[in-house]
């Protein structure tokens, strides 16, 4: 059974990943923790839900048509709520504070819209089991896998081999001397919201169609792991949040599968303190120290 | 004071000679239930794992102390006690642990929307084991968010919505015409708790005149009560310890809704 729980943490994992893959690339570029990045996954679930709902159409529609609402609300967001407070002056916390208004003002509009129980998400993909030896997976899950898989491919390859990935790197390694060799700061800021909240609507798709449950509440517990993975990963490192996802969704099913669910939580949280404890920097050191 | 549906064990009980309860302790309810759900088995349960919520107190209450204790009765084994949490979206680890076990039939203690994502759960990891549950899933809602999955599972309620019998069918009827729904346990709960009170009140004369006697009678017309009919749920008499007992429906879920079990 090992087998299975390990197969049942990267499934679960790979969501956390893409998750805080979102909220670190934000703060790499930024310095800020989009407390607001949950929401927009939970935007992007709902997008994805009404696409399945209005027009029947499949999960890879569900799929574009969350990930265009969350990186345009992504971008929405960073225009309306922490550009005009960025120009504004040197609080470290007026941005943050900005992120958690805006983070509630979207909980209670999809709560007026869709009520604030689970909604079921319709299953648009066959529930086919495939046996791989002694683990036992289902379609969907293989789906989100390597949705999962190729988003983060995409991601590296985004980063590393074209001109705007590379204009990111820059601007999160220093905004000002960026800005100085001529790159469009602002821009490339705008373009990190979207692509960040574009992951974060995927993930959010991906959770509807594997776990079968939306709500208005979900970018909460959704969020605060995300930030946990980021932190256990490195603050700004996007292979960190890819490992610590995994690592964390593993680390949940275990203590589930072996001890009480009530510690599920305990140990995701847990590691975060012992990793900030023992490695500040993360698992996969970055320059950015968590006390900045 | 009466409470139509309170589900928690020993709430009248800790609150005599004033407190009565009409809902049927969960105990009461799953005994017959559990009876059925054995009686209609080709193959004979002898190990079962029960799946509860240990967040919500009526699930985990009967997760932990009444169905143990009435498996044990019927000389069914636990192998297991496997929990999650209310709100809990993910059941993997939870199932393959129950997979692993390998029990010949499975018990669900949770509200409805947990519940059906584990039965869905269980379904897609290929757990084919006959499932009952408690009390938790009597709701339409189950069936909608567990789907196909649901097939099967056995549960016991109070009230039941597509009795076909006809005072309960008419009632129903009148239900959805005035407020667009299905009635819930609750509603019919509630519509027979308050039938009764009222027959209470025109046995015993009672016309608000006199308060301090008028409560005294209205108590005992309640502790005294004896297979009186409520409407929906028929003969009621409460017990010692201020609970109903009555004869709950064994439900079985068919296709899209609850249907009784022959």
């Amino acid at each position: 059974m090992l087998a299975q729980q390990l197969a049942n943490g990267v499934m679960l994992g790979s969501t956390y990943a893409l998750v805080a893959i979102g909220y670190t690339l934000i703060f790499g570029v930024l310095r800020l923790l989009h407390l607001a990045h949950g929401e927009v996954f939970m935007v992007g679930a709902f997008a994805g839900l009404q696409v399945v709902l209005w027009w029947q159409f499949g999960p890879m529609a569900a799929l574009i048509g969350g990930l265009i609402s969350s990186a345009a609300l992504g971008m929405l967001l960073e225009l309306v709520a922490f550009r005009p407070i960025r120009k504004r002056g040197n609080s470290h916390l007026a941005p943050i504070v900005s992120t958690i208004g805006a983070g509630l003002v979207l909980q209670e509009l999809m709560t007026k819209l869709f009520g604030a129980e689970q909604t079921p998400f319709p299953s648009a993909i066959s529930h086919v089991v495939y046996h791989l030896g002694v683990i036992s997976v289902t379609g969907s899950q293989l789906f989100i896998l390597s949705v999962a898989i190729v988003s983060m491919i995409a991601l590296h390859l985004f980063v590393t081999y074209t001109r705007y990935g590379m204009a990111m790197r820059a601007t999160s390694e220093n905004l000002q001397v960026a800005a100085v060799l001529g790159i469009n700061v602002n821009m490339v800021i705008l373009v990190t919201f979207g692509v960040a909240s574009a992951l974060g609507g995927i993930a959010g798709v991906l959770v509807g169609l594997n776990f079968n449950a939306i709500s208005p509440f979900m970018g909460v517990e959704m969020g605060i792991k995300g930030m946990a993975v980021m932190l256990i990963g490195g603050l700004g490192s996007i292979y960190g949040a890819m490992v610590g996802g995994l690592l964390l969704g593993v680390m949940e099913v275990l203590s589930v599968a072996y001890l009480e669910s009530s510690l599920r939580d305990g140990f995701a949280f847990g590691l975060m303190i012992i990793i900030l404890i023992f490695r500040p920097r993360g698992l996969f050191q970055t320059g950015i120290r968590a006390e900045r | 004071m009466v409470t139509p549906m309170a589900a928690k064990a020993g709430i009248a009980a800790a609150n005599r000679p004033w407190a009565f309860r009409f809902a049927l302790t969960t105990e009461n309810v799953y005994r017959p239930l559990l009876d059925a759900w054995l009686k209609k088995q080709a193959m004979p349960i002898k190990k079962v794992v029960i799946l509860m919520d240990a967040k919500d107190a009526v699930s985990s209450f009967d997760g932990k102390t009444v169905f143990p204790v009435l498996l044990k009765e019927k000389g069914i084994e636990v192998l297991d006690t496997v929990s999650f949490q209310t709100g809990d979206i993910d059941y993997s680890g939870q199932v393959t642990r129950a997979k692993g076990r390998n029990p010949d039939g499975i018990v669900v203690s949770a509200l409805y929307n947990e519940a059906a994502h584990a039965v869905a759960e269980l379904r897609k990891q290929g757990m084919s084991q006959p499932i009952v549950a408690g009390v938790g899933i009597n709701d339409p809602r189950f069936i909608q968010i567990g789907g196909a999955a649901t097939e099967g599972v056995m549960a016991a309620s109070d009230f039941f919505a597509d009795n076909p019998e006809p005072v309960v069918a008419a009632w129903v009827k009148e239900y959805e015409n005035r407020f667009k729904q299905k009635p819930s346990n609750a509603s019919g709960e509630m519509y027979d708790t308050l039938y009764l009170m009222r027959e209470c009140i025109k046995s015993t004369g009672v016309i608000g005149s006199d308060l301090k006697a008028d409560r005294v009678k209205l108590r005992d017309c309640w502790a005294n009560m004896k297979n009186m009919q409520a409407p929906l749920m028929g003969a009621t008499s409460i017990d010692k310890n201020g609970d109903a007992t009555r004869v709950p429906t064994v439900l079985v879920v068919k296709g899209t809704a609850f249907v009784v079990a022959q």
